[in-house]
């Protein structure tokens, strides 16, 4: 026979976080169930079903390629434009995508969290894995278009899983966060297509970070989504390592990012079903 | 063992309190601090769904919960099953939970039948390897193999329902929740509900039932508590619970009907709020009230829809007093408690002042009552004094045939037409 569950009016510290990770692994069958339940919900009756992964960073590539390679003529450090951004944007649209669906997505399933108890950090991590799974289909793609653009691989992709690793940390904290406040004050959901688009320009997504004043550096890359960007880039593209020092800093900030959200967010938990 | 431990559990909600929006939530804060007291909008007021609750639950029991509508019961469920915690207070609880609230949790219309089992069970507690070893079984229990790749978009009611009972009914928890909704859907559906629950329980499932229907209540639990307004007012043996139950829904019941009253008097010159005892008055009394239906058939039974009841009535008044304008009126309220009609009806003031005995009757014309078991009560008021009304001992009614809720409570005749033609009278006379 299990400990006992204890409900009370204030929350013992410390304990508590062992005791809700445990739960959160106990719940991973419907972690799983649910994810794989977005995901054939999100293409379900779509014509082009989940080729729509891919359309989106190849839509945002095409654009960018026109714009900034083709009439602007951004310079890219000896990569063709097209393969050049459809790094950044296959980065980008995982983390766009990851927070434009979890946020939502305790609202959107008012009815589960307001009548039956389990993790609900759970929903918008499903959100955000389905995202990472789209991310996965659409890099697939990244090959031939290297081969074709003439960029060959080199051995630093190996450091591939460790940028997904911490920008999938990233777009969770901050989905945490947002998914909770969400709750409270449905404000967000029109914040968060402004922030977005606002953090799209101050990502290098469109232009190389060659492009950004070395004096500012130091502040462009506090934002982890450049280093992120920069890193794959450096991996895929250039056969280099990630500046370790910059990298290491948005890792930190990712986890803390994580972490705070993830203690904010069970401690909204509790009023979810009294709010939404 | 103790399974589940509530200790002076309380669960308060800020009614009107919620601020939805950032601007308010802003504005309020900025008020507070400025200590800016003046155009408090509204405070919010404190209601206590559950308040200073304590009981313990062994394995094994199966414990019923019943109260009025707004009784506390669905936040005992929510505090139950974690979904909200308490406000103050402590909760315990021991083994696998499944609360069995809203069948087809998170079932999605556009997955299969065997998706939406994965799914459901797995919202229930289920382990994927679990829901693979009971999937079979699922699928028979649901009646559904055939349909099991389809979506389930393309179910009718009956099939979403039986495959969301079905899920719902092989959750092998330690600890089960179960609300009204299993006790929702036709006779049959129930009975089977109601089987499986006694198979669970019989497997040692410490079950928590709450429904407002008292036989299966009495059927199947071993101990029920009473709630009422947030209190837990008794704990104890089914009968006698049940039995405290409905008289503090008849006295409830009484009380609305004696407000209703007092609203009619009050309405009137000269009336001031008149008392009615609560036994029949000794020497003044209705004491005999018949009904008969439209061929003059001494009867409590309306056989056929839109016949006529005739409301006969006895009564003795007191000859020195008298009633100086009498009126009479005769109700007609469903068993459970809502009032269908009330038909006062004044004599001429020239040719009245009531004394002695004497009959008076109320024939209701075409009466289009919905089938179920009615209460008819007579009465009389004076619409000169405030003296105690004259009422009399309630008789029953029974309109035959299986009471539909959905269908309403006024079953008139319908005639339906497609597009302008008429086709067909739909609704017969019942024989």
């Amino acid at each position: 026979m299990q400990e006992p569950t204890v409900s009370r009016a204030v929350p013992m510290q410390g304990i508590e976080l062992i005791a809700q990770l445990r739960e959160l692994f106990e719940a991973r069958d419907l972690l799983f169930t649910w994810t794989r339940r977005e995901f054939r919900v999100r293409y379900s009756q779509s014509i082009l079903g989940a080729a729509w992964a891919i359309l989106q960073p190849l839509a945002l590539m095409a654009i960018f390629s026109l714009v900034f390679g083709f009439v602007l003529r951004v310079p890219t450090e000896g990569v063709p434009y097209p393969v050049f951004s459809y790094v950044g944007s296959l980065a980008w649209t995982f983390f766009a995508s990851a927070l434009t669906f979890a946020i939502p997505s305790l609202v959107n399933n008012m009815s589960l969290v307001s009548k039956i108890y389990f993790p609900r950090e759970i929903l918008p991590l499903s959100s955000v894995l389905v995202c990472l799974a789209d991310f996965a289909v659409a890099a697939a793609l990244l090959l031939p278009m290297m081969l074709i653009g003439g960029v060959g691989l080199s051995w630093t992709i190996v450091m591939l899983p460790l940028l997904v690793v911490v920008q999938v940390l990233l777009s969770y904290g901050l989905s945490l966060i947002g998914a909770a406040v969400n709750v409270f004050f449905r404000d967000v959901r029109f914040v968060i297509p402004l922030a977005l688009q606002i953090w799209l320009y101050a990502s290098p997504v469109i232009y190389p970070v060659s492009a950004v004043p070395e004096s500012l550096r130091p502040f462009y890359f506090l934002n982890p989504m450049a280093v992120l960007i920069d890193s794959y880039r450096r991996v895929l593209l250039f056969g280099q390592l990630p500046d370790w020092g910059w990298f290491g800093l948005s890792a930190t900030i990712s986890v803390v990012i994580l972490v705070l959200g993830y203690r904010f967010f069970k401690r909204a938990e509790s009023q979810f079903a009294d709010v939404i | 063992m103790v399974v589940i431990e509530f200790d002076r559990v309380s669960k308060c909600y800020q009614l009107g309190a919620s601020r939805s929006s950032l601007r308010e939530a802003i504005t309020h804060g900025a008020r507070r601090l400025l200590s800016v007291r003046r155009d408090e909008r509204k405070a919010a007021e404190p209601f206590w769904a559950v308040k200073d609750v304590s009981f313990q639950v062994e394995q094994g029991e199966v414990v019923g919960i019943i109260g009025h509508n707004g009784a506390g019961k669905s936040t005992m469920l929510k505090l139950l099953s974690r979904v909200t915690p308490p406000t103050s207070g402590r909760i315990r609880r021991r083994g696998r939970l499944a609360a069995l609230i809203e069948l087809g949790a998170g079932f999605h219309p556009e997955l299969s039948g065997r998706e939406n089992i994965y799914l459901n069970g797995a919202i229930l507690g289920l382990k994927r390897r679990e829901i693979d070893a009971l999937f079979d079984e699922i699928v028979s229990f649901a009646g559904l193999e055939q349909f099991i790749d389809t979506p389930i978009k393309r179910y009718s009611s009956g099939m979403y329902v039986r495959l969301a009972f079905a899920v719902a009914a092989h959750v092998h928890a330690d600890l089960l929740l179960v609300d009204e909704v299993l006790s929702v859907g036709d006779g049959a559906f129930q009975s089977k509900s109601l089987a499986r629950m006694r198979e669970l329980r019989d497997n040692g499932a410490t079950i928590i039932f709450v429904s407002h229907h008292m036989a299966a209540v009495q059927s199947f639990c071993s101990r029920v508590l009473l709630m009422d307004h947030g209190r837990l007012v008794m704990s104890g043996d089914p009968r006698a619970v049940i039995k405290r139950y409905e008289e503090m829904q008849e006295a409830a019941r009484r009380e609305h009907f004696l407000r209703l009253n007092a609203a009619m008097v009050d309405g009137m010159p000269n009336g001031n709020g008149m008392h009615i005892p609560s036994g029949a008055d000794v020497q003044e009394a209705i004491w005999k009230v018949e009904l008969f239906d439209g061929r003059g058939q001494r009867t409590n039974v309306l056989h056929r829809r839109g016949d006529d009841l005739l409301v006969r009535c006895h009564y003795a008044v007191d000859e020195a007093q008298g009633v100086g304008v009498p009126i009479f009126a005769v109700q007609i309220r469903r068993k459970s408690d809502n009032l269908m009609c009330c038909s006062p009806w004044i004599s001429d003031p020239r040719n009245s002042d009531l004394r002695g005995r004497g009959v008076f009757e109320a024939r209701f014309k075409n009466l289009l009552l919905a089938p179920d078991t009615y209460i008819v009560e007579a009465q009389i008021l004076d619409y000169l004094s405030s003296r105690s009304a004259i009422v009399s001992h309630p008789v029953s009614l029974l309109v035959p045939g299986e009471p539909v809720p959905e269908d309403g409570i006024y079953a008139p005749e319908v005639e339906w037409s497609l597009q302008g033609s008429p086709l067909v009278t739909a609704t017969e006379a019942a024989g």
